[in-house]
């Protein structure tokens, strides 16, 4: 999205609303980015705190989200053991595992968070029931040999913590015998 | 908790919220008055860079069935269309509900463009008032009606999040 947008409605819109609109977008936009740090806040069944805290990461929804908020100058290491862990579960005999990697997408959002965060979603679609999308445990099943200096490069990438949000799809089709 | 959260988001990018608000504000101010064609093309279209996108709305709890009929009728109307780019916006739209609740117990939607359509003009106020229900004039009081209903439905809050996918496992 151009950054430009608060101005090009201005441009379109006449003089007189094109302050009011430039006034209401800068008290707005504090209340935005107010409000979705709220929602992290408060969201009640979100896993928050350390990438390397050793929790389940479980979801009760049909599609997941995690957001791993990563140290701009660690996003290689992060994608790397990311790399790694989708050929441990892609390799895995159990097929639960494997139906983890065939739903798993891995997302790095364009905008910067505070300090130069990357932020990167993983969507998970479908969910598998009762797995656990924890990185490090993953990686220890299959590379038990390894995985002390994998968690280390994972854990020292994160610049804050995961959010996980268990979504719903909304049906948009029309509904039954509507107009 | 509230610490690390604030510190989290407190980004240099304010930007990002503060288009999606102006293009809201500015939506609402014409959608009050829209009727034709022409005045929903003076509008600021609402277009994205990701080839993924995420766009975060949170509704107030009382409100959700108002969204989602405007979203329906948004999602329909893009899917229908027979222009090919709406259509192609379309085809790529999805909507989410998320379980966790928003900032004073709100429900938090996840509106998913996948793909994002490049140069494609997502701005819901122009689709609905040039294509919904047949167009311009007579969905006027339709597309007035169903605009109202989602910007009351709106808490403060919303931003987007252009996407790369990076890796499929």
């Amino acid at each position: 999205m151009a950054p430009g947008l608060a101005a090009d409605g201005c441009r379109h819109a006449n003089s007189a609303l094109a302050v009011r609109l430039t006034a209401l977008a800068r008290r707005c936009s504090r209340a935005a980015v107010l409000a979705a740090a709220l929602a992290a806040g408060v969201a009640g069944g979100a896993v928050h705190g350390a990438a390397a805290q050793p929790m389940p990461r479980m979801f009760s929804a049909d599609v997941g989200l995690i957001f791993s908020y990563v140290q701009a100058d660690r996003s290689e290491d992060f994608e790397d053991i990311m790399t790694r862990a989708g050929e441990a579960l892609a390799a895995s005999e159990q097929v639960d595992r494997r139906r983890q990697a065939a739903g798993w997408t891995l997302y790095r959002a364009e905008e910067l968070f505070v300090g130069g965060a990357v932020l990167y979603i993983s969507l998970l679609d479908p969910v598998v029931p009762d797995a656990d999308y924890w990185v490090p445990r993953i990686l220890n099943e299959a590379f038990p040999t390894e995985v002390q200096a994998l968690y280390d490069t994972y854990a020292g990438a994160f610049a804050d913590g995961q959010m996980l949000m268990n979504l719903t799809r909304v049906d948009l089709e029309p509904a039954a015998g509507g107009p | 908790m509230r610490t690390i959260l604030s510190r989290r988001f407190r980004t240099n990018h304010v930007w990002m919220g503060t288009a999606i608000v102006a293009v809201l504000a500015v939506g609402v101010m014409l959608g009050s008055v829209l009727t034709s064609r022409s005045e929903a093309a003076q509008i600021p279209p609402l277009t994205f860079t990701g080839n993924e996108v995420i766009v975060v709305n949170y509704v107030n709890s009382a409100n959700t069935a108002d969204y989602e009929r405007f979203m329906r009728a948004y999602g329909e109307t893009l899917a229908a269309s027979s222009d090919a780019q709406r259509a192609r916006m379309g085809a790529g739209f999805e909507l989410y509900r998320a379980a966790e609740a928003g900032p004073g117990n709100t429900v938090v939607y996840l509106q998913v463009l996948d793909p994002a359509v490049p140069g494609g003009d997502y701005q819901h106020i122009t689709v609905l008032a040039e294509e919904f229900a047949g167009g311009p004039p007579g969905n006027g009081d339709e597309v007035r009606e169903l605009y109202g209903a989602y910007t009351s439905a709106l808490a403060p809050g919303a931003y987007a999040l252009n996407l790369t996918s990076v890796m499929e496992f």
